[in-house]
């Protein structure tokens, strides 16, 4: 149970938990309560923080994952194709992260003022961190199968 | 950065050809010790040059999601610093990674020598394992490379005052 092997997956889990986690809270329960208690330039201002907490938060889970998923593929000692669909969808997940965060929440933070390209933007920014959660989801399911499923990694490569 | 790749291409290129020929026959011939240098490294810098080229399209993938201005090229710099730093290792795991086995790798070497004859086909064969190898080392590089920059990105965007808020914010 105490294995390095178990702790470079709790690891990896524990990222998943805080990056999932973090994009579905804003999403459902913070911006909807911002929208409805907040006037715009309050809103904005609010909104500006939480992106660039959230999205240090966020992508420093995705480097967490990363590293923790390679080490787990050297610990699981072989690729299968359901592996190689996964690391495909991590690529594309870092790469919406990246364009959700680095580029539109750098337009929303640097906006001057409250306005409608403000709100298209932050319209825009939920909707990537809706395909962002969607697709760890997905990434998910597909561990699940490559752990517990008929075509386990362990079985489709010994 | 455009450099930097066409530098990492050229090393790949050169030494995944170098390996699969063995040229460093030819090095040998002019050069003694430098030939045996050659030969006793080519496969370690074929492995780096893979995954500093991995590294460096991942960077500049993540650069071109990213809005411009002084913040990504602030970051480009900083994840470029610290791939040289983690380049070594990196370029050891993905190698360990490259060598897991996708498919049994037998049907492309029957039809090469079914197709060139022996000798040729032979070299082939490992003309393309070696390019399969790299591909593979960079491959896995690849996403290294993007969560540099995204590190980079998340710690530059903490400390850049926002619109109308800096003040606010800097209180």
């Amino acid at each position: 149970m105490l294995s390095l092997r178990f702790l470079v997956l709790f690891i990896h889990i524990v990222a998943v938990i805080v990056a999932l986690g973090g994009s579905l809270f804003s999403t459902f329960a913070l911006t909807p309560v911002l929208i409805s208690e907040l006037d715009p330039p309050t809103r904005l201002r609010v909104s500006r923080r939480i992106v660039r907490r959230l999205g240090a938060i966020v992508l420093t889970s995705l480097a967490v994952l990363v590293v923790t998923g390679i080490l787990n593929v050297l610990f699981i000692g072989g690729v299968s194709p359901l592996l190689a669909i996964k690391l495909i969808l991590v690529v594309v997940v870092i790469g919406l992260a990246l364009y959700q965060y680095g580029n539109i929440g750098t337009q929303i933070w640097r906006a001057e003022g409250p306005g409608p390209e403000v709100a298209d933007l932050q319209a825009r920014f939920r909707r990537v961190g809706l395909t962002v959660g969607s697709i760890v989801l997905l990434i998910v399911y597909l561990s699940i199968g490559l752990t517990r499923g008929p075509g386990a990694i362990l079985a489709s490569i010994r | 950065m455009g450099r930097l790749t066409f530098v990492a291409i050229v090393l790949g290129v050169i030494f995944t050809l170098s390996y699969a020929t063995g040229a460093h026959i030819v090095v040998r011939y002019l050069n003694p010790p430098f030939g045996a240098w050659w030969n006793s490294n080519e496969f370690a810098i074929v492995e780096s040059a893979a995954a500093a080229l991995g590294m460096l399209i991942g960077i500049r993938i993540g650069a071109r999601l990213v809005d411009g201005g002084a913040l990504k090229n602030r970051s480009m710099i900083a994840a470029v610093i610290v791939s040289v730093i983690v380049l070594p290792i990196v370029g050891r795991i993905s190698a360990e990674i490259a060598r897991f086995r996708f498919t049994s790798g037998a049907s492309a070497n029957g039809w090469l020598i079914d197709r060139f004859g022996y000798d040729t086909g032979m070299f082939l064969d490992k003309l393309l394992s070696a390019s399969v190898y790299s591909m593979k080392i960079a491959m896995f590089a690849l996403p290294v490379g993007m969560i540099l920059f995204g590190i980079a990105i998340a710690i530059f965007m903490t400390a850049e005052p926002a619109g109308d808020t800096a003040a606010v914010t800097s209180k």
